[in-house]
C-alpha cells in the first residue's frame, strides 16, 4: 500500500506527466464522467424556455450524438483528473498531488491529523470503493482521496495511523489494523425511541402539514404549497428517518490509535479519532430525554469538522446513550473526566441574574473540575460544555453596562477546534478569579497531556529509529503548522512519575498513556526560564508534547531526549 | 464611569507608561497604548462624519426645505458625542506582560479582558496601515489555534511593538504547548 513501489511516472507522450506516486481506484474517472451531462440537465431546468426552442430544432440523432460527444469529454475529463492524481506516503507526510491545469500539492504532516474517516457511500459500496478523508488543522476543507479500494482504504489507514503514532517507519507499513475493543453500540430501538422524542422532527413534521396546506387554501395554487412542502420534507427527513439511517448501528470503540466510529445503514461511515485530538465535548439533553437519563455527545476536533450536517459542528461522539454508558465513554476519550463530577460541580448563576436574563438564566451554570471546565445553558434542551484544561486556548471576560450594573459578568473560553464555551452571568467577583484561575489551570493542565504521537509512549520500539531530524517541512496545507517539529513528542514523559503538579488533575489515567518510558529522561516540573537558548521542549515536557503547531524543540530537543 | 483607568486624565497618561494599579489583580503591571492613537481614531470619525454631515445638509435642503438641513445635526452630534467617548475608549486600552500570560484589556461600556497564555501563541503580527503609518503606530495581534481568540493591541510605537513581538515569540518558544 506505501507509494514506495511508485507507478511509472510516465505514460504515453500525448498525456501529461503523471506526478509520482499512488494512484486512485480505476473507477474514480467514472464520478466525473456525469459532469458535463449533469451541467447540461441544469441548464435545461434553469433555462427551460430556450432549451425546448433548441430541442424542437434538433433530430433524435443529432440529440444522441451530443449527449455521446459530451459523455466522451466527461469521461477523458475524468480521466484526465484521475491521471494526474496521486498520493504517496512518507515518513512524516502523506503527499496529495491533484489538478490537470492548476496543480495543488498538499503535504499533510501524519503527526498533525486530527481525524481519519472512511466514508462508503451506497454507489460506492456496490463498487466496492470507499473514500478516504483526513482532517489537519488549519485547513478549511477535509483533504481526500476519492476513491480507492476498500481494502487498499483501510490498509492506508492503518499505515497513516501507524506512522502518526509513531511506529518505526519500516514497521509502519505492515502494522495493520490495530485492535479495536467496543465500547458502546447504540441499539436500534433506543434510536428510533430518541429521534421520536425529540422535538425537531416533529415540529417539521407539524410544519410540513400545517404550512403547504394553508399556502394552498390561502393561494388556491398548488406550486407555492409544493415549493414551501419540498425544503420542509427535506428538513424532515434529516431529523428524523435520515437521522435514523445515519446512525445506524452506531458503534463506539476504542483501539490504541484512537476511538473508532462506525454507522450507518446505506452510507457506511468509519471514523478513527486519534487520542488527545478531542478538544471539547458536548452533552446534550434534549427535554423529553431527560426522564430516561439519555444524553447524546458531540465532539469538537480541530480541523474541519465532522459531520455535513449543519446543526451540529463537529462530529458526534454518542447519537443516544444512558447516562452512565456515555460517562464510561467520556471516561475513555477524555481520561480524568468524570461526567458525574462535571455536573455535580455545575452551580447556578445568582438569582440576581433574572434581570438580564428572566427565564434563561435557569439554563445556565457553570462549574470547574480538576480537569475540565465546565459550562451549560439552554432551558428546553440542555447542553453541557466541557473543555479539559489543557485544551484551553485563551480566556476572556466580557461584560456589558447591564451586566456591570447586577454586578454579573461572562467567562468564555476558546479551545483549539474554534469553538468557544461561555459560563454566561456569574458573579463579578468571581468571574475575576475566574479568569485568573482558568489561565493558570490552562497553563498547568497541558502538562498533563500525553503525548501527540501516542504510542510513543508505550514503550514500542519507536523512540529511537525515527529519522534524525526531519527538518519541518513547510506544509502545503496549513500555515500554522509551519515551524513545527515531530521531534517534540520524543519527549513524551511518563505522565504520572514527572508531573506530580499534574498528576493531581488527573487520576484516573492509568493503562491508556503508558506507563513505560521511552526517553528516560525526566522533565523538569519547574517553569522555564523564559530566555533559555535551547532545549526548549525539555523543559516544557508534557506541554511541548501535545506538540501543537507552535510546538517548537528542534532536533536539539529530540536528541537531547532521545540520549 | 466609576472605573478606575478614566481616573488618569489624557494628560498625565503618557505614552505607553505603565499605569500602575489599573486593574482589580495586584501587582500586575499595566501598560497603556500610544497617544496618538487618539488623534488618529477622531481623524477617522471626522473623516466619516463632516462629509456626511455636508451631504446631509446639501441633500436635504435641496430635496425637501432648508429647514431640513437641521438634519445635518444629527451627524454633527454624533461627531460630538465620539470625540469623548474615543478619549475614554482610548484610555481603557491596556495590556499587561505577566509571567506566564498576556493580558489585553479594553471598553468602556462592554467590557473585555482576555487572557492568552504565551505557550499557546501560534503567530504574533505586526501590521501598520498608511494611516497608522503617519501617526507612527502600530498594531499587534496575537493568534492561537482558536480563531476566535480577538486578542489585539491597536497604538503601539513600532519600536515597543518590535518589542514585544520578539519577546512574545521568545516566550511563546519557551513555553510552546499545541493544541
Amino acid at each position: 500500500m506505501s507509494a514506495r513501489d511508485d507507478a511509472p511516472a510516465r505514460g504515453p507522450r500525448f498525456l501529461p506527466r503523471r506526478p509520482e506516486g499512488n494512484r486512485l481506484h480505476p473507477v474514480t474517472p467514472w464520478r466525473r464522467a456525469w459532469a458535463p451531462l449533469a451541467a447540461l440537465l441544469a441548464f435545461v431546468v434553469h433555462d427551460a424556455e430556450q432549451a425546448r426552442e433548441w430541442s424542437g430544432q434538433l433530430t433524435a440523432g443529432w440529440l444522441v450524438l451530443g449527449l455521446l460527444a459530451l459523455l466522451a469529454a466527461g469521461a477523458a475529463y475524468g480521466f484526465l483528473t484521475w491521471w494526474c492524481t496521486s498520493y504517496l506516503v512518507t515518513d512524516t507526510e502523506l503527499r496529495i498531488h491533484t489538478g490537470l491545469l492548476f496543480r495543488r500539492t498538499a503535504h499533510i504532516r501524519l503527526d498533525r491529523i486530527q481525524a481519519i474517516d472512511i466514508a462508503r457511500p451506497l454507489l460506492a459500496r456496490v463498487a466496492g470503493v470507499a473514500k478516504l478523508k483526513l482532517d489537519a488543522v488549519g485547513t478549511e476543507a477535509k483533504d481526500e482521496l476519492a476513491y480507492l479500494g476498500e481494502r487498499e482504504a483501510v490498509a492506508l489507514r492503518a499505515e497513516l495511523l501507524a506512522r502518526a503514532a509513531g511506529i518505526a517507519p519500516d514497521a509502519a507499513p505492515q502494522a495493520g489494523e490495530a485492535p479495536a475493543r467496543e465500547l458502546l453500540r447504540v441499539p436500534l430501538r433506543t434510536l428510533v425511541l430518541s429521534v421520536l422524542l425529540r422535538g425537531t422532527a416533529w415540529g417539521m413534521l407539524a410544519a410540513l402539514l400545517i404550512v403547504p396546506a394553508a399556502l394552498w387554501l390561502a393561494t388556491d395554487s398548488v406550486w407555492p404549497a409544493l415549493a414551501s412542502a419540498l425544503p420542509l420534507a427535506g428538513g424532515f427527513w434529516t431529523g428524523g428517518a435520515g437521522r435514523v439511517l445515519r446512525e445506524f448501528d452506531w458503534t463506539v470503540a476504542e483501539s490504541p490509535d484512537g476511538l473508532r466510529l462506525d454507522s450507518g445503514l446505506l452510507d457506511r461511515q468509519h471514523a478513527t479519532v486519534p487520542p488527545g485530538r478531542v478538544q471539547a465535548v458536548r452533552i446534550v439533553e434534549p427535554l423529553l430525554w431527560r426522564r430516561r437519563r439519555w444524553v447524546r455527545v458531540e465532539l469538537e476536533v480541530a480541523g474541519a469538522g465532522g459531520s455535513d450536517d449543519d446543526d451540529e459542528r463537529g462530529g458526534v461522539l454518542i447519537p443516544v446513550a444512558p447516562w452512565q454508558d456515555a460517562a464510561g465513554v467520556l471516561a475513555r476519550v477524555l481520561p480524568g473526566v468524570d461526567l458525574d463530577a462535571a455536573v455535580a460541580a455545575t452551580r447556578a448563576v445568582p438569582r440576581r441574574a433574572r434581570w438580564c436574563a428572566p427565564l434563561v438564566r435557569r439554563g445556565y451554570g457553570h462549574g470547574v473540575t480538576p480537569s475540565v471546565f465546565v459550562a451549560r445553558h439552554g432551558l428546553l434542551t440542555r447542553r453541557t460544555g466541557l473543555v479539559p484544561h489543557g485544551k484551553v486556548q485563551s480566556v476572556r471576560l466580557a461584560q456589558g453596562p447591564w451586566e456591570r450594573r447586577h454586578r454579573l459578568a461572562d467567562i468564555w473560553v476558546d479551545h483549539g477546534a474554534n469553538g468557544q464555551v461561555c459560563a454566561r452571568l456569574r458573579d463579578e467577583d468571581e468571574a475575576r478569579a475566574l479568569l485568573a484561575a482558568q489561565a493558570e489551570r490552562s497553563r498547568t493542565g497541558r502538562r498533563t497531556a500525553p503525548p501527540e504521537r501516542w504510542l510513543t509512549a508505550h514503550g514500542r520500539p519507536t523512540a529511537h529509529n525515527r529519522p534524525t531530524a526531519p527538518a519541518p517541512e513547510p506544509s502545503g496545507t496549513s500555515p500554522e503548522q509551519a515551524g513545527t517539529d515531530p521531534e517534540d513528542s520524543r519527549t513524551a514523559p511518563e505522565p504520572s512519575g514527572t508531573a506530580p503538579k499534574g498528576s493531581g488533575t488527573d487520576p484516573e489515567r492509568s493503562g491508556t498513556t503508558g506507563e513505560h518510558s521511552v526517553t528516560g529522561k525526566r522533565v523538569p516540573l519547574h517553569k522555564p526560564e523564559p530566555d533559555h537558548p535551547d532545549g526548549p521542549v525539555g523543559q516544557d515536557g508534557p506541554a511541548a508534547v501535545r506538540g501543537g503547531p507552535a510546538g517548537r524543540g528542534g532536533p536539539a530537543g529530540g536528541d537531547g531526549s532521545a540520549g | 464611569m466609576t472605573d478606575p483607568t478614566l481616573r488618569p486624565s489624557a494628560e498625565d497618561a503618557a505614552t505607553a507608561a505603565p499605569v500602575a494599579g489599573g486593574g482589580a489583580d495586584d501587582g500586575t503591571e499595566w501598560r497603556g497604548v500610544e497617544r496618538a492613537l487618539l488623534p488618529l481614531r477622531r481623524f477617522v470619525l471626522l473623516a466619516c462624519l463632516l462629509p456626511l454631515a455636508v451631504a446631509t445638509a446639501v441633500a436635504t435642503a435641496l430635496l425637501l426645505a432648508p429647514v431640513w438641513a437641521l438634519c445635518a445635526l444629527l451627524p454633527l452630534a454624533a461627531a460630538a458625542w465620539g470625540w469623548g467617548a474615543l478619549a475614554r475608549n482610548w484610555r481603557s486600552w491596556r495590556y499587561a506582560e505577566r509571567a506566564d500570560d498576556l493580558l489585553v484589556s479594553r471598553g468602556v461600556l462592554w467590557r473585555e479582558t482576555t487572557v492568552v497564555p504565551y505557550g499557546r501563541m501560534q503567530l504574533v503580527e505586526v501590521t501598520s496601515g498608511p494611516l497608522e503609518r503617519r501617526y507612527g503606530l502600530a498594531r499587534l495581534q496575537l493568534h492561537t489555534a482558536a480563531a476566535t481568540t480577538d486578542a489585539t493591541i491597536p497604538g503601539l510605537a513600532p519600536a515597543e511593538a518590535e518589542r514585544l513581538r520578539d519577546r512574545l515569540t521568545e516566550l511563546g518558544e519557551a513555553r510552546s504547548a499545541g493544541l
